[in-house]
């Protein structure tokens, strides 16, 4: 371990604040904190969920999130945005918000840690679907999908590009059923991937003006709460099979029949649930997230926490509760909604978006 | 016994269970013999990492119980878990006195703690140096830990600036 060690170590044990805040030490230390394979495999993935909060008078979404500081998640007011009360919080990736106000029927994005927010222009179509894709590893623009109109096996769809600021229309088509398209979608490094029944991915590449998709076929069928997502630079899957929580990695471009795919962990679940505290029952287990950089971590989610599992090593990581959240309110008599919950990694880019 | 000797040549004397809370000094001892020589450990740090070493064998060869095995087998599982503090109050304020040292002193403890893989020592001196120093303002890392400002103005402005919201209270 020498010094810059030493340094990167406590580094990873500050709150986000305090990180971006010391980039101007000095250049060694911007040099360490800029750099993101050396932080991004050390920290653990930040979490972010959305809530309501409901009373008899208002219905506000509401954003926490962890700065790595003691793994709790804390509520980010999103008083910021002047919209705050009168929009929707429709989709959340990398650590922005994408919401949209039904009156102006506009889409805002937002960045909760930088207290920062863009609006964008409005899209000439009504929106059924709208994703956002934002993935500060890949690029530090973002693109926002909004899916129109339905067609038999594929979509009208408007993409808008923070980097051109406008909307461009398009029409993809995926080759499938439109109708065997779940709501599992997952956006990295320029493709937005969708799990489709009844064993495919979808692959729209955002990246290329004509919106190519390619189908990518699964080992398995897809469950529900599976997952797609991206880890040390590979598609993975993952899964609950039979009692046990099965990860498999894409070896390759994997241009169909399956043969690409290669089962990386099968571990079982009650072993899982054992070293997870909370007397937990399996179905009480929910797969989040595969880390993107640290092999074989997981993230799972339990009534009130996140917790990281290390499937190879089989040991317990991290654990974010997020139950304090949930539990608030309810004192005052008030219920509160959890409506979804994000892990994504740490990015040096994170200021840098939405800055102007 | 086991005879530990300091990179400038000084012998310490410590019992087994003291030496073991070194994972790297166990292995040793296991195929070879009972002289280890640590030259890149100097007397006065080897001192303070002999202390906290005597101080936790005394408190671990208690059986602990099944709740702080618990504790303690969840803190020692990643490199980058939040640490867990150590469950035994009384300990963890023998802890919290023992690193009111400077952070060069924890810096030179930190990196003979990590060469001897003495994993709670690591984890409590990373997370002092942390404790001190979140929250605090550029000017004084600079101050705690001697470190000149390479910047010309201008680009720490220009820093501040992009990074504002990290600035801003609340």
């Amino acid at each position: 371990m020498a010094n810059d060690d030493v340094s990167v170590e406590i580094l990873t044990r500050l709150p986000l604040k305090s990180l971006f805040r010391f980039k101007c030490v000095s250049k060694a230390w911007h040099g360490l904190i800029s750099n993101d394979d050396y932080l991004r495999r050390r920290l653990p993935l930040l979490t972010s969920a959305v809530f309501y909060h409901c009373s008899a008078a208002n219905r506000e979404p509401r954003f926490a999130c962890t700065s790595n500081d003691a793994g709790e998640l804390r509520e980010c007011g999103l008083e910021f945005f002047p919209l705050h009360g009168k929009s929707d919080i429709v989709d959340c990736c990398g650590g922005l918000l994408l919401a949209y106000s039904a009156s102006s029927a506009s889409f805002y994005v937002l960045s909760p840690i930088t207290k920062r927010w863009a609006g964008l222009p409005p899209a000439r179509r009504t929106t059924l679907l709208s994703v956002l894709a934002f993935d500060s590893y890949h690029s530090k623009g973002y693109k926002v999908v909004s899916f129109a109109g339905w067609l038999p096996q594929g979509s009208q769809i408007e993409v808008f590009s923070s980097s051109t600021g406008g909307w461009a229309e398009r029409r993809v088509h995926w080759g499938i059923d439109s109708d065997s398209l779940t709501a599992s979608l997952r956006y990295f490094a320029g493709t937005l991937y969708v799990l489709a029944y009844p064993h495919h991915i979808v692959a729209i590449d955002l990246d290329d003006d004509a919106l190519p998709c390619r189908l990518i076929d699964l080992p398995v069928g897809v469950k529900p709460g599976a997952c797609v997502d991206r880890s040390g630079g590979r598609l993975h899957y993952a899964c609950e099979e039979e009692g046990r929580i099965k990860v498999w990695a894409l070896e390759g471009g994997g241009g169909g029949g399956g043969g690409g795919w290669a089962l990386r962990y099968s571990v079982d679940a009650d072993a899982i649930l054992r070293r997870v505290p909370g007397n937990l029952q399996q179905k009480q287990l929910h797969l989040l997230a595969v880390h993107p950089e640290r092999e074989g971590v997981v993230y799972l989610r339990t009534p009130g926490r996140i917790v990281a599992y290390d499937l190879g090593k089989e040991e317990l990581g991290e654990i974010c509760e997020f139950r304090k959240e949930e539990e608030k309110e309810e004192k005052e008599k008030e219920k509160t909604y959890l409506v979804q919950i994000w892990v994504f990694p740490f990015s040096r880019y994170m200021s840098d978006c939405l800055a102007n | 016994m086991i005879k530990l000797v300091s990179g400038d040549g000084a012998e310490f004397e410590v019992e087994e269970e003291v030496a073991f809370q070194s994972k790297i000094i166990k292995d040793i001892v296991a195929d070879a013999d009972d002289v280890i020589p640590l030259p890149t450990v100097s007397s006065k740090v080897l001192i303070q990492v002999i202390e906290y070493c005597r101080k936790h064998a005394a408190v671990n060869s208690f059986p602990l119980s099944p709740s702080s095995s618990a504790a303690a087998a969840a803190s020692s599982s990643s490199s980058i878990s939040y640490s867990k503090p150590v469950s035994d109050p009384a300990l963890r304020a023998w802890d919290n006195e023992f690193v009111k040292l400077n952070n060069s002193s924890l810096f030179d403890i930190v990196i003979a703690a990590n060469y001897l893989d003495i994993e709670e020592l690591v984890d409590l001196v990373l997370e002092t140096v942390a404790d001190r120093i979140k929250g605090k303002q550029a000017q004084e890392i600079r101050r705690q830990f001697n470190i000149e400002n390479d910047f010309t103005p201008e680009e720490e402005e220009a820093l501040r600036r992009e990074n504002s919201w990290a600035f801003q209270n609340n």
